[in-house]
């Protein structure tokens, strides 16, 4: 018969058992069998059965999907109850204690799978997002021509953190994939070392696999958690390389042996890190720095004591000693970052047109604002029941502070441009949030059915909470025809078509003006250095002497122009960025006008016409002809 | 995490195989290749690695972590070498030849490590009876799985398409390079007329494949030194109708050496 020792924080078994096994393993499955677990006979639904109904979830899915594109109805009805199906079994399981250690874990990785499913059934042919195709772009430069940190003029940064496209460059070369192939593999490659990696996390500090699967399945309602992280993007493959560092700093610090070992590990994590993502690097000195402090207060022996100071210490030489080498714009780059978030936080920023409150569906808006406020109310309770019982294990305390940033990410959110700010906080600061709710949720494990179907429903409430918090807005949330500046929902055959006709046919780097989806298409399948700052010339009625000298200024080459943005107002608020005149004021249409002004110009030529998409060249000698005109007046 | 001896001894021999299509190239099933490459990017070095120094021995979970994320740092810092370093580059051929020379010489020290006395932890593996009934019971959530992606990808593939024709001119010496595609989901007859300063220049009938394009350099009476520019009109009209479907044009200015 096989026995299993359970260490398991959860009401009915204190952090005092925990706390007596730190640094020695107690959790041995020696067998499969869960007949000799420690549950007492609660029910539990077999692993093949959660796992199969969570899949139908991904299938409902994807039938939402195929309704969406073809604008048949019931396809929001097929998504929201797929979501449902997949998130509510995984849920019940993890509150559940029944399931062996390796059983935890196959469920885990399997709802990662299907988490990434999500997204990628969401557009399985063709980069769509606009954050890839900006990788898209350091990713050919690399395999055309064999040469790190070129220029990118989609992302200039984005060349100096190879990391996600040298990976990405390696698996076309070894595989012969396309490009869009070897994203989706590393894609989910990353998400499913994501889930691996928390797990991981969470059951070393919590030296539970039962909490840990329940704070992996909280972790999943973070908001950018399905797409956004799903996506093929330096922060997808930064994420779990943050997480494994985090791990191995832990095993390092508990460790009594290979020692040195899991220092090289962590080491070599650490680098790959700093090779892929400034940004993630950054808050990982952040969160080695929170910990070194919170170490050196506790009773560890020193050694031990001092070993996240050592990880934050070697990160932050990794880090400096990659920008001397690379000769990276990071702070530049950053520099933007943090001016706008301090304006945003401190409020002093200088807005051109306040967004008004995105108009949300009714149902979405109470979901997501209870979504909100659960979690801030849980957190204090979360933060009580686990801080003093944890003050023997520095990483759990500052798992714990980092779900503080919750809130501060909540008051971002209200401010101008706030919700880029609390999107990019979410990501990391929610690794602490379901560690700290995880010990709430703990409450409903071993329960009866009745309380564990409340703690699961619950669950369920944060996950679909935090879908509508996320990206992609309601509008692009599912697959459909073309919408006007819509991001992903405005990428469709006549651009990407377009776009690759432009890679082939026009001088690569060549400077491009165009609505915000002709520039993000442009600048990744078309290799073309994409203008964001003239949204004047693209929306003025015509082409006179003030608009023929910001072409000139703005050195532009070819004009991409859609005729279908006269056909509504822009989606997402604005036609090409959100410094234009009327950003999300939009009450008409942009006028015809603005459209065909381009053919009446004498100073463009019309090099490409698909019968929406044209593309204009500036002619050289008609263009100062016509700007001579336009200053001197016709003769 | 099993660091069995013949297992290491089979993933250097794969790797090592593997190096050796840079020099005799045999054309693999695409699976395999995609299979094999992958395991190389993301397995295989880490892995080697992980048990030469014996580390996460007890923690299935951490290794297969660790493996992962050590494989895409070896192959991180192996490209990262061959830009720095003089005489590499980061050819497709080098690369892999690193890469697998990497793992042959992993997997190799740790199939000797692990027989010179290496210590075996005290832990009592799941029988496998067990595993192939934990198998068992996730295989219909994978064939599910497969099951999405398939009626995802089939449904993204089969939405209703725009359907058009691209028209394009661009310059090109003493002539005009002319391009049309067919992407109208069907056979297109098409007529395609090329004026300069409004004279006809060429007429020519096409007829395209879905999918199917066309490109012509046609050339242009010398331009001189016409400094005004010679306006080029092209026209395409779909066979049996009137109308023009699309149209593109191009100012050619000439110089002093004719030269447009």
């Amino acid at each position: 018969m096989g026995q299993r020792l359970h260490v398991y924080w959860g009401p009915q078994h204190g952090l005092r058992e925990k706390r007596s096994r730190v640094g020695v393993r107690v959790d041995v499955d020696t067998r499969l069998s869960t007949s000799t677990d420690l549950q007492v006979g609660l029910p539990k639904a077999s692993l093949g059965f959660v796992a199969t109904v969570s899949t139908v979830g991904l299938v409902l899915v994807s039938h939402g999907y195929a309704l969406a594109r073809s604008e048949a109805s019931g396809a929001q009805f097929f998504y929201w109850f797929g979501l449902a199906t997949l998130y509510l079994p995984i849920a019940w399981a993890a509150l559940s204690r029944g399931y062996s250690r390796l059983e935890r874990f196959l469920l885990a990785m399997l709802f990662g799978a299907n988490i990434f499913g999500i997204r990628y059934l969401y557009q399985p042919i063709w980069f769509s997002f606009a954050d890839e195709l900006q990788h898209l772009r350091t990713l050919t430069d690399i395999l055309g021509s064999q040469v790190l940190f070129t220029h990118n003029p989609a992302l200039p940064i984005s060349p100096y953190f190879p990391g996600l496209e040298l990976v990405a460059a390696a698996l076309i070369d070894f595989t012969g994939v396309t490009p869009f192939i070897a994203g989706v593999i590393l894609a989910v490659v990353a998400k499913l070392v994501t889930v691996a990696a928390l797990y991981w996390l969470f059951e070393s500090v919590s030296g539970s696999s039962l909490m840990a699967m329940i704070a992996v399945v909280i972790y999943a309602a973070n908001p950018h958690f399905v797409h956004f992280g799903s996506i093929f993007a330096y922060g997808t493959l930064a994420f779990p390389l943050l997480i494994a560092s985090l791990a191995l700093v832990q095993a390092w610090t508990v460790s009594t042996k290979h020692e040195n070992g899991l220092m090289l590990f962590g080491a070599l994590a650490l680098l790959a890190l700093t090779m892929t993502h400034h940004l993630t690097s950054f808050i990982t000195v952040g969160i080695l720095s929170l910990w070194s402090l919170v170490a050196i207060r506790t009773r560890a022996p020193g050694e031990a004591r001092l070993r996240p100071l050592f990880a934050t210490a070697f990160l932050v030489v990794s880090i400096v000693a990659w920008h001397a080498v690379t000769g990276a714009t990071t702070w530049q780059y950053l520099g933007m970052i943090l001016s706008d978030a301090a304006e945003t936080l401190t409020g002093s920023m200088e807005i051109t047109a306040t967004p008004p409150p995105i108009q949300r569906p009714l149902g979405e808006f109470v979901l997501g604002a209870l979504t909100v406020m659960g979690i801030g109310v849980l957190l204090p309770f979360g933060l009580r029941r686990s801080w003093r019982s944890a003050s023997a294990f520095s990483l759990v305390r500052t798992l714990l502070i980092l779900s503080l940033v919750f809130y501060v990410s909540i008051l971002a959110r209200f401010l101008p441009k706030g919700d880029e700010l609390a999107g990019r906080l979410w990501n990391f600061s929610y690794v602490g949030i379901a560690f700290t709710l995880a010990s709430i949720f703990g409450l409903f494990a071993n329960r009866g059915i009745a309380l564990r179907l409340t703690g699961a429903f619950a669950m369920l409430g944060l996950f679909l909470g935090g879908v509508t918090l996320g990206y992609p807005a309601h509008w692009a949330r599912l697959p459909g025809p073309f919408l006007v500046s819509a991001f992903e929902r405005s990428v469709d055959l006549h651009g990407v078509a377009t776009a690759l006709w432009e890679s082939a046919h026009l001088p690569e780097d060549a400077r491009l003006g165009a609505d915000f989806t002709g520039l993000v298409l442009g600048g990744g399948y078309g290799r073309m250095d994409p203008v964001l700052d003239i949204p004047d010339v693209i929306l003025a009625d015509n082409i006179g002497q003030t608009e023929l000298e910001r072409l000139d200024q703005a050195s532009v080459k070819y004009l991409y122009v859609d005729e279908r943005l006269c056909s509504s107002t822009p989606t997402s608020g604005f036609y090409v960025s959100v410094e234009e005149a009327n950003a999300f004021f939009y009450e008409t249409p942009l006028s015809c006008e603005a459209i065909s002004k381009f053919d009446e110009s004498a100073a463009l030529v019309r090099i490409f016409d698909d019968g929406v998409v044209r593309i204009y060249e500036v002619a050289e000698h008609a263009f100062y002809t016509a700007l001579e005109q336009a200053v001197t007046g016709p003769e | 995490m099993n660091c069995n001896r013949a297992i290491l001894v089979a993933v250097a021999l794969l790797a090592g195989l593997f190096g050796c299509t840079v020099f005799f190239p045999v054309a693999l099933p695409s699976w395999l290749a995609v299979t094999l490459g992958a395991a190389l990017v993301f397995v295989m070095p880490g892995a080697s690695l992980v048990c030469l120094l014996g580390v996460l021995r007890n923690n299935r979970k951490g290794a297969v972590v660790v493996s992962v994320v050590l494989s895409m740092t070896l192959v991180m810092l192996t490209g990262l070498a061959m830009y720095f370093v003089p005489t590499l580059h980061m050819d497709r051929s080098r690369w892999i030849l690193l890469v697998t020379a990497q793992t042959v010489l992993l997997a190799l020290s740790a199939a000797v490590v692990r027989t010179s006395g290496h210590k075996t932890a005290i832990r009592i593996q799941p029988r496998r009876r067990d595993l192939l009934r934990l198998g068992g019971s996730l295989l219909p959530a994978v064939l599910l799985l497969g099951i999405a992606g398939v009626y995802g990808y089939k449904s993204a593939a089969g939405m209703p398409k725009p359907r058009f024709t691209q028209l394009w001119a661009t310059p090109a010496q003493d002539a005009v390079r002319i391009g049309v595609t067919n992407l109208e989901d069907r056979p297109v007859s098409y007529l395609l007329h090329v004026n300069a300063d409004e004279a006809r220049v060429f007429v020519y009938s096409l007829a395209l494949a879905d999918g199917e394009s066309w490109e012509k350099v046609i050339p242009l009476p010398a331009l001189g030194d016409n400094e005004t520019g010679k306006r080029i009109e092209v026209t395409l009209a779909v066979a049996g109708e009137r109308y023009p479907y699309r149209r593109v044009d191009l100012l050619l200015i000439g110089s002093p050496s004719g030269a447009p």
